[in-house]
């Protein structure tokens, strides 16, 4: 039987027989750090344009016990009119699961009954590490991830190049750039604040582990390692290792040249033998490459796409069918929300499933949630970004559970940077250190870090009226953590992070 | 053919590559018996290749045309160049908006007492993109055109990142006419007009910031000020006159400091949108987006201000206030590299050299004349500059997906879209209609004020890090805006093609015609000139006959579709691939052969670098 190059990579893909032998993979690892056990993903949800963090998880603690400036006093004062209350909401639960039937049903629903995004962003938080910290009410589905142990959060983080604080902050290393978004998001993605290495932290981890190359990890599948979802992104850069850029839901297919029928076969032949001949150089070489793997991946993936689960079985915490959203009105806010993220992490839930069945051993996917650069009328949007958040990884934890693989895969969110404790007229400017989460079934649920002194004049504190919190822990020290339980031995993990020396090491973001 | 002459044209002296070039040409116009007559050019003047022609109107306009390439084969490039620059604008985009607004709907009220707004959730937008579509295609300034282009990717305002001004998008017009006028004017005036700019105001806040207020606790909004210093006018580090950063113990020296940002938000207080009826409301049907705004003393800061170590008195008034912190910014040595550098890398190379950025930053700084800041004298300097003009074979930059497009259109001469009736029963007539193309890119819908990329992106890879090279046009080529325009390109030549639309029954003519107007594009083009080099095939398709007509038909494409010549192989791949292409129906392979053979040649890597 003479199969063509279509067939032949339909049955490379579904039977997990790649190109390369499929042997390898169980032989005794001859990079350092190779992992041996079973599946693993990490899931980087960037929340681009600086997310106020400060309002996601709030800063609940009574001053009298936690010490001034480190508790609601201090931050109610400085926050001025977006303040969050301390007021403690109550999580609807039916059989103890998050449901909410009726908009009425919205803890954070505004106290006359009637939608404000503004009365429920300030309205009250879930309570937890004993009431030290609040999640923001417009977050229920956080709550519910805290309450079934599958949620840590990282408290003042952010872009460090050597422990700092405001007496230090003339003599020791900044990062280059504070505050400019583009500069602090690569300076995140390359897990370097003094921009020496232009390469992605997964990137790097990707070259480490030979991806893409014979005996290298995931066995020269399509996949890789990184897979950035929605647009390119500095994280996943590598020098070596191939890089993935898929659309958010099903990628497009070649018109004229996909499917079955000999015509569009044959266009996809001379097509192909058209790329190949113009593989000259550098600039006609990187475009060529990029065709030919973007119509070898929408065959593939055009192909395996409905196979996957829908979660149809599934469904959301108001009834609706796992990935779709909730209907308009039941959130009970002014606006729907957006679908970008839901749809991104949908598109996750698919590819990880493919790359399960294919044999793939790790993956790395990054995706980004826009919008978060609230300079102006913080109070009607920020809401909305929160509910979204909270609502796609609900979904999304909800998947991995269904999928039996909750515990081989964490979730975890960066951010541009902090925003400042004291607001302008409707929103709030660039500042630096904020709070991030890490989301998973292997993860313990604890707040991790400290408590900074949020008066103008600390030693947490840029010297500076708008409260620009200096981080006290390095953003490389949650992505180390995430590595180790990748799999990667120490001496790699430093290879890949190479400013984690400074740090005090990986955080314990896992249970034992 | 051409590829051959051109291959070895590198190593030949510059007057036997003229004459070459000048055989090419000829040999091209017998050839296809289309190309304009070639009038001389004036003595002194030496003749301006076809290849040349095309790739100096591929950096200058929205992409050439055979009457752009005799003009400027005519006329040589500075006489071309005055031209262009001396034709006022041809086609206002706010305009045009309008009228495409009352003719979509034209029972609706589109005009409150402060003019223009749109019905409420009018798809304004739609009317703004199909308006800019239709000047970039059609307008005769191209020059100018095509600078404003560039300049909407540097002064960066988008109704993708800011959803208001999705349904407000005549402001957007309005802004892309503030560029147009101020395309050859002073870049001191432009960043006065954008910092006035309503759409400006709401895409960066400071529409509506106030000054602190102590009580509270609350300072004016630092977001305009940090990116007009960032993004518009100075980058984040001192740079030396040819681009290179100036450093200390190895580390780049920031221009501005974040007290310096803080300053200038004091600066940017006060300022609302005309006819607004709270200070900083953003209602649907409030606010005149179209107009500069105005000043609102009871919300600015009119304390002293230090900006950059010059002090701005107190008390000024807020328009005093604004031109006395602009006047500081451009003062700095950073904008002439700054904006020069961006707009070499917009319209020539991504990696000028060094000499050439600094040629460019000192026609930024004085015109000859001692002015600073002059554009038509920057663009007149960039264009004619011997980097941009001798570059021969070298790869300089990526052409992205909207200049594929728009250049493919141009090329073909394209014509509005078959009248329709909206369901608002307006008469669509004379229309070139865009929405949103799925081809990763769309003008005025970048992703956040950083562009679409970055001017610095690298792709990954050794490549480009061993040669220290950047192609920032390469961070959004990714796998869905490469298929994305393929995909675009065959709707084009099946869907929007007269001589495709011939080959359907009536019925399915009149579904075609629905799906255009509802899709994304709806223009017209018509294919008959390449289908007519396939007519002798009819009466004798022997494989010779074929291969014959085939030639002709890929030469007559790459002549009028491509810049740079098509490589021996891709041609042969391609018209091989043709010749095994058969139906029994004569007329719709012909349509097939055309489609397909344009498609694989617009989208081969070889049409997507600029040269």
């Amino acid at each position: 039987m003479k199969l063509n190059r279509r067939q032949l990579l339909q049955l490379a893909a579904a039977s997990a027989i790649s190109q390369q032998s499929w042997g390898a993979i169980n032989t005794s690892p001859a990079i350092a750090g190779m992992p041996s056990d079973d599946y693993k993903a990490i899931v980087c949800v960037f929340l681009l344009g600086g997310n106020d963090s400060w309002n996601l998880l709030v800063p609940t603690a009574d001053e009298q016990k936690t010490g001034q400036g480190k508790g609601h006093q201090t931050y109610n004062k400085r926050r001025a009119d977006i303040a969050v209350k301390q007021t403690a909401l109550d999580l609807p639960l039916t059989n103890g699961k998050l449901a909410i039937a009726t908009a009425g049903d919205n803890p954070y629903l505004a106290p006359n009954k009637i939608a404000n995004n503004a009365a429920s962003y300030l309205k009250g938080v879930y309570p937890i590490d004993n009431h030290n910290w609040g999640i923001n009410g417009c977050a229920p589905e956080l709550a519910d991830l805290w309450r079934n142990n599958q949620l840590a959060w990282t408290v003042n983080t952010g872009v460090l190049a050597q422990p700092i604080t405001r007496s230090s902050l003339t003599s020791i290393q900044k990062p280059l750039f504070l505050y400019a978004h583009n500069h602090q998001q690569r300076e995140l993605a390359s897990a370097d604040a003094l921009q020496k290495h232009k390469s992605g932290w997964a990137g790097r981890l990707a070259d480490h582990w030979q991806v893409g190359q014979k005996g290298g990890i995931n066995n020269q599948h399509l996949f890789g390692l990184n897979i950035a979802i929605g647009g390119s992104s500095p994280i996943i850069a590598a020098t070596k290792a191939p890089e993935l850029v898929l659309p958010a839901g099903k990628p497009l297919t070649m018109a004229g040249m996909s499917g079955n029928n000999p015509n569009a076969q044959h266009m996809a032949e001379a097509w192909n033998q058209v790329l190949n001949a113009e593989r000259r150089g550098l600039w006609q070489g990187l475009l060529s490459e990029r065709n030919q793997n973007a119509y070898k991946l929408s065959a593939m993936l055009s192909e395996r796409w409905n196979s996957t689960n829908n979660y149809k079985d599934i469904s959301g915490s108001y009834g609706e069918p796992l990935f779709e959203l909730p209907e308009q009105g039941i959130l009970g806010l002014e606006q729907n929300i957006g679908s970008q993220l839901t749809k991104k992490l949908e598109t996750v839930a698919r590819l990880i499933e493919i790359g399960k069945q294919d044999g793939i051993k790790r993956q790395v996917f990054v995706v980004t949630l826009g919008g978060f650069d609230t300079h102006a009328n913080q109070a009607d949007k920020h809401p909305l970004l929160i509910r979204e958040l909270s609502i796609a990884l609900g979904k999304f934890q909800k998947a991995m559970d269904a999928q039996q693989l909750a515990e081989q895969v964490t979730l975890f969110t960066q951010s541009d940077f902090g925003r400042t404790l004291s607001p302008n007229a409707t929103g709030t400017d660039h500042a630096w250190g904020g709070n991030q989460l890490v989301m998973g079934g292997a993860v313990k649920a604890q707040v991790i870090g400290q408590m900074p002194d949020l008066r103008e004049t600390s030693e947490d504190m840029v010297p500076d009226p708008r409260g620009r919190i200096i981080p006290t822990l390095a953003a490389e020290q949650t992505t180390a953590a995430l590595l180790q339980w990748f799999g990667l031995d120490q001496q790699s993990i430093t290879e890949v992070l190479p400013q984690l020396s400074y740090f005090d090491g990986p955080l314990s973001l896992f249970k034992t | 053919m051409s590829s051959l002459i051109s291959g070895k044209i590198r190593t030949l002296p510059i007057n036997t590559v003229r004459i070459i070039a000048l055989l090419l040409l000829s040999a091209v116009c017998v050839l296809s018996a289309s190309a304009s007559d070639t009038t001389p050019a004036p003595i002194g003047e030496p003749q301006i290749s076809l290849l040349e022609a095309k790739r100096f109107l591929a950096r200058a306009t929205f992409g050439p045309t055979q009457a752009d390439i005799a003009a400027l084969q005519e006329k040589g490039y500075e006489k071309w160049l005055d031209e262009q620059i001396a034709m006022p604008i041809q086609q206002r985009q706010l305009n045009r908006t309008i009228a495409l607004a009352l003719m979509a709907e034209p029972a609706e009220q589109h005009f409150a007492a402060n003019g223009f707004m749109g019905p409420q959730n009018s798809p304004t937008w739609v009317y703004q993109t199909s308006a800019w579509w239709e000047a970039a295609l059609t307008s005769p300034d191209q020059l100018r055109q095509r600078v404003a282009y560039a300049l909407s990717q540097i002064l960066v305002v988008s109704t993708a990142a800011e959803p208001y001004l999705r349904n407000r998008a005549e402001g957007v017009a309005a802004y892309n006419d503030l560029l147009l006028e101020h395309a050859f004017g002073n870049y001191r005036d432009l960043l006065s007009a954008i910092t006035y700019s309503p759409v400006m105001g709401v895409f960066l806040s400071h529409h509506g910031n106030r000054k602190g207020d102590p009580k509270k606790g609350t300072s004016p909004d630092e977001n305009y000020a940090r990116e007009l210093m960032q993004l518009f006018s100075l980058g984040l580090y001192h740079v030396n006159n040819d681009g290179s950063p100036q450093l200390s113990s190895g580390e780049p020296i920031p221009v501005y400091t974040q007290a310096d940002v803080m300053e200038l938000a004091r600066v940017f207080t006060g300022w609302d949108m005309v006819a607004n009826p709270n200070f900083g409301n953003r209602g649907n049907q409030t606010g005149n987006l179209t107009v500069p705004m105005e000043f609102n003393k009871n919300f600015h800061d009119f304390g002293e201000k230090t900006l950059l170590g010059k002090t701005i008195p107190a008390n000024l008034s807020g328009k005093e206030d604004v031109e006395a912190a602009l006047d500081i910014i451009f003062a700095q040595p950073e904008v002439a590299v700054f904006v020069g550098k961006q707009l070499i890398q917009r319209l020539v190379t991504s990696n000028p050299s060094p000499e050439y950025i600094a040629r460019v930053a000192n026609a930024f700084n004085d015109n000859g004349q001692g002015v600073k800041g002059d554009l038509a004298h920057v663009i007149r300097t960039l264009l004619l500059d011997p980097d941009a003009k001798n570059v021969e074979l070298k790869a300089q930059k990526l052409r992205e997906p909207v200049l594929v497009v728009a250049g493919l259109l141009r090329a073909l001469n394209v014509q509005p879209a078959k009248p329709w009736v909206t369901k608002h029963n307006g008469k669509m007539e004379g229309v070139y209609w865009f929405k949103k193309l799925d081809i990763g890119q769309n003008p005025f819908m970048a992703p956040s004020v950083f562009n679409f990329y970055e001017p610095d992106f690298q792709p990954a890879g050794e490549g480009f890090a061993n040669q220290d090279l950047v192609a920032p046009e390469a961070q959004l080529l990714d796998s869905q805006a490469l298929i994305g325009t393929s995909n675009l390109i065959d709707f084009i030549f099946n869907v929007l093609d007269t001589q495709a639309l011939k080959l359907k029954p009536e019925k399915e003519q009149n579904r075609l015609a629905q799906q255009a107007w509802k899709s994304s594009i709806n223009v017209t083009i018509n294919t008959a000139p390449y289908i007519a080099l396939l007519e002798p095939t009819n009466k004798n398709n022997s494989n010779k006959n074929r291969a014959k007509a085939i030639k002709a038909l890929i030469a007559k494409l790459e002549q009028d579709l491509l810049i740079e010549p098509l490589s021996e192989e891709s041609a042969q791949v391609i018209a091989s691939y043709l010749q095994k292409t058969k139906s029994k129906n004569k007329k719709i392979e012909a349509q097939r052969l055309v489609s397909d053979a344009a498609r694989m040649m617009l989208m081969a890597p070889s049409n997507w670098v600029q040269r």
